[in-house]
């Protein structure tokens, strides 16, 4: 086994992660190996003094939480919004979508505007039409503009 | 009451809902935080601010990961944000060391080698803080806390493989760090 696996196989031994055989190995390296004993010994006086004893927190601890906690939510009033903008959004999603759907449901179709009404609506002056038959001059003219603004008549409301 | 049900009832306002969940974490927290400042009341104060974040950010827990994992992972974050602003990048000076080794090659009182443990202790932190924020936390949360890998993989978002090869390499460089330090017979400091 050559050093540098000898070094992983030993860090991993500190975490108990080593199986027998690979135990077995490595114990058999450090038996030759003076430098990776070193490393070992090293190691196991570094990561023991990374071991401390808890402490426990400063008297009142809930206490002093719950008064820093009341302070924040009276200079940040904003932490309401965050509270319940969770279920805002949500709900005002589905007020917008009910209000885009009663528009679609409710709003006028085509077939429903009169003449005038539809071409008021593509920005057309409806007294056009109107305009040219008193303006003709012939007889003949005039009689069949009435002929086909009959036939209208019955796809176009007037 | 489950967890889930008080962290629910705890996200439409209730407070008593949160303080039963948090004093459940109150050690494993202030714990956590004394880990890496050793030093009671500055502990005291990250803890407080921990508790104070994820009051505000309890409504953004989604019950996607267990709600210990997601709290501890939240409590990691704030810490790694307090030490990144207060970084000291502290020399570690050959006086300090030096008195440390001395205490423990010497036959000393029992009083005396108390005294030199501490130190010897105090030191290594000191070369702990010196490493990269991403070594600190991992040698932190394993060494010092005693974490499982998973957990810690869960806090840090990383995969096990991933604590394992970074465990390693933060050990190795804690090591180089403090070979000027070491006993040369290894292990004295």
């Amino acid at each position: 086994m050559k050093c540098k696996d000898a070094e992983k196989r030993l860090l991993r031994s500190f975490d108990g992660e080593l199986e027998g055989a690979t135990k077995a190995e490595l114990d058999g390296h450090l038996k030759t190996c003076p430098g990776c004993r070193k490393k070992q010994s090293q190691y196991h006086v570094l990561l023991e003094n990374l071991k401390i004893e808890d402490a426990e927190p400063l008297p009142y601890f809930w206490e002093r939480l719950e008064t820093k906690l009341r302070e924040k939510e009276r200079v940040e009033p904003w932490s309401i919004w965050a509270k319940w903008s969770r279920r805002a959004v949500p709900v005002a999603l589905t007020l917008l979508l009910l209000f885009i759907g009663g528009l679609a449901f409710f709003a006028p179709g085509e077939e429903d505007l009169s003449q005038s009404e539809a071409l008021l609506l593509r920005n057309d002056n409806p007294l056009a039409e109107t305009k040219t038959f008193f303006e003709e001059t012939r007889l003949e003219n005039k009689n069949m503009m009435i002929i086909f603004a009959a036939d209208e008549k019955d796809s176009i409301r007037r | 009451m489950e967890e889930n049900e008080l962290v629910k009832k705890a996200q439409v306002g209730s407070h008593e809902a949160f303080t039963m969940i948090m004093k459940k974490y109150e050690q494993k927290v202030f714990h956590l935080a004394y880990s890496f400042v050793q030093d009671r009341a500055a502990a005291d104060d990250l803890a407080q601010e921990v508790f104070i974040k994820a009051y505000f950010s309890l409504p953004k827990f989604r019950f996607q990961s267990e709600f210990g994992t997601w709290f501890y992972r939240v409590a990691v974050n704030h810490i790694k944000d307090y030490l990144r602003k207060t970084a000291r990048r502290r020399e570690v000076s050959l006086e300090d060391v030096e008195e440390g080794r001395l205490a423990v090659e010497d036959k000393i009182p029992a009083r005396e080698k108390a005294r030199a443990d501490e130190q010897r202790k105090k030191m290594v932190f000191q070369v702990l803080e010196t490493l990269p924020q991403n070594y600190r936390m991992i040698l932190t949360l394993r060494d010092v806390r005693g974490l499982p890998y998973e957990e810690i993989g869960q806090v840090l978002g990383i995969s096990a493989g991933t604590v394992d090869s970074r465990l390693h390499r933060a050990r190795k460089m804690l090591r180089k760090k403090m070979m000027p330090f070491i006993g040369q017979e290894g292990g004295g400091l």
